[in-house]
Formats: C-alpha cells, structure tokens, sequence
C-alpha cells in the first residue's frame, strides 16, 4: 500500500553539517529576531537562547518555569507566548528560553512545533518538507 | 445582506413551524453570544490577550498537567489528551483558532533532546 502527503513548502538543508538545522523567525508586537534552529524529535518543546527572549522584549523570569533534562544535565527555562514562524508557517505557540546566558542551543522541538505541522524528511537529499496540519 | 434579502429572510422565518422557531431562536442565541465575546476579546491589545493566557497557563497548569488546552483569550474552551483532542472542542464551541498549549507540572523535568 502506498500513503501520499501533501506539502506547501521545501526546504533544503546542509547534509554536511551536524543536525538539521533550518532558518526561523519569533515576533512579539512590533520585534523580531530571526536565527536558525535544529529539529529535534526527543526535545519536548522549543527551547532557544536566552538572548533572543530579550530581543523580542519580554523579561524572561516573567514566563512559566519549566526544568529541561539533558544527559549532561538539567537546566531551567521559562515559557513564553510567542509567534514562531518557520518557511512563512507561523504559529502562537508557547516556547521557552534557557534562564542561563551561557545556553546556547535552539531547538524546534514536539510540543509548540512539530505538533502542529505536516513533517516529510529526506535526510540522503537535506529536503524538508512541511505543512500546516489541518489546512486542506 | 442587502435589506430585501433581510426582508425576505424574516418572511421566510414567519412562516416556520414554532418548533422550527425554537430551534432557530437557539442557534441565534449561540451566534450572538459568540460574536460579543469575540468583540470583547477584540477590545484588547494582542500583548494583553498574551499575557493573560500566559497567567492563566501559569495558574492553570498543574490543574491541567499532561494535557492540551485551548484558549480563546484567557477562557478556557477545549482540553484533551492530545491536540486534536482539545483543537476539536474547541472548533465544537465555534472556535476554531484557538491557542492550543501542553501543559506540564513546573516540577517535571521535561527533555530538551540531543
């Protein structure tokens, strides 16, 4: 049996380079800031760099406590709402910046992103593909 | 609607079955009072619709841990085990954009992957 998806966007990546990382953008009111992210299955929501909170303009300890676990470690995180746009997708969604300065991992990860989009990979040929879930 | 349309509209109305007026009398009701919370909603700045639901979520949350919700604004219109779950109420209650959120105790320690 054959199975079909539908996509609206393609996406190319470096195979070359380790992970899967791909160009996003936050908003907040007016701001803005745009760096690129890792896909990431095993994370449990969308964790970014504490510096990109600051730069949308919101105070980072104001947002919802969360403790992520790493297997070198737990770190602590605090849960905004946000606009998280990835290949002119955007949604609301809540997503979280590292209280540490010294974090520097971004990643897209289940809940906030992957749970809601139509996700096709072909890692051999770094294409990506996604869609909106729900949107005929 | 143009006024003759309007006008045919309630023409039509009269001549219903009471029964069929009841019914039609409900389902006005419900649109009616949908349309004044979403205009009550539209009173606000998007910053404050965000900081709400952020309250709500930071009150709510271990309330609804291991679950989704759906808010429209800071009320509370869908919750479920999964997103579908809680996307469904709420488009049942004639939401059909809600903020759809996990929630997780603040004392799980959740993954962050690699």
């Amino acid at each position: 049996m054959a199975y079909r998806l539908d996509f609206d966007k393609l996406l190319t990546y470096d195979v070359g380079k380790p992970g899967i990382t791909i160009a996003i953008s936050l908003h907040l009111k007016e701001q803005r800031t745009d760096f690129t992210a890792k896909i990431d299955t095993g994370a449990d929501r969308c964790i970014f760099e504490r510096k990109y909170g600051e730069q949308l303009g919101l105070r980072i300890e104001s947002g919802a406590p969360q403790r992520f676990g790493t297997a070198a470690g737990a770190f602590l995180a605090y849960g905004h709402d946000v606009t998280l746009r990835v290949a002119d997708l955007q949604f609301d969604a809540m997503v979280f910046f590292a209280a540490e300065e010294s974090f520097t991992r971004n990643v897209l990860g289940r809940f906030g992103w992957l749970d809601r989009v139509v996700f096709g990979l072909i890692d051999y040929e770094g294409k990506l593909y996604l869609g909106r879930y729900g949107v005929e | 609607m143009s006024v003759e349309q309007l006008s045919n509209l309630k023409q039509q109305i009269a001549a219903l079955p009471f029964s069929e007026k009841e019914q039609l009398a409900a389902f006005l009701s419900e649109q009616l009072a949908q349309a004044d919370e979403s205009l009550s909603t539209n009173d606000i700045t998007d910053d404050e619709i965000r900081q709400r639901r952020l309250e709500w979520i930071k009150a709510h949350r271990e309330e609804y841990a291991g679950q989704y919700v759906a808010l429209q604004g800071d009320s509370l219109v869908g919750v479920g085990s999964t997103i579908k779950e809680a996307h469904e109420q709420a488009k049942a209650k004639g939401f059909p954009n809600p903020f759809l959120v996990r929630l997780d105790s603040e004392n799980e320690i959740l993954s962050a992957g690699w």
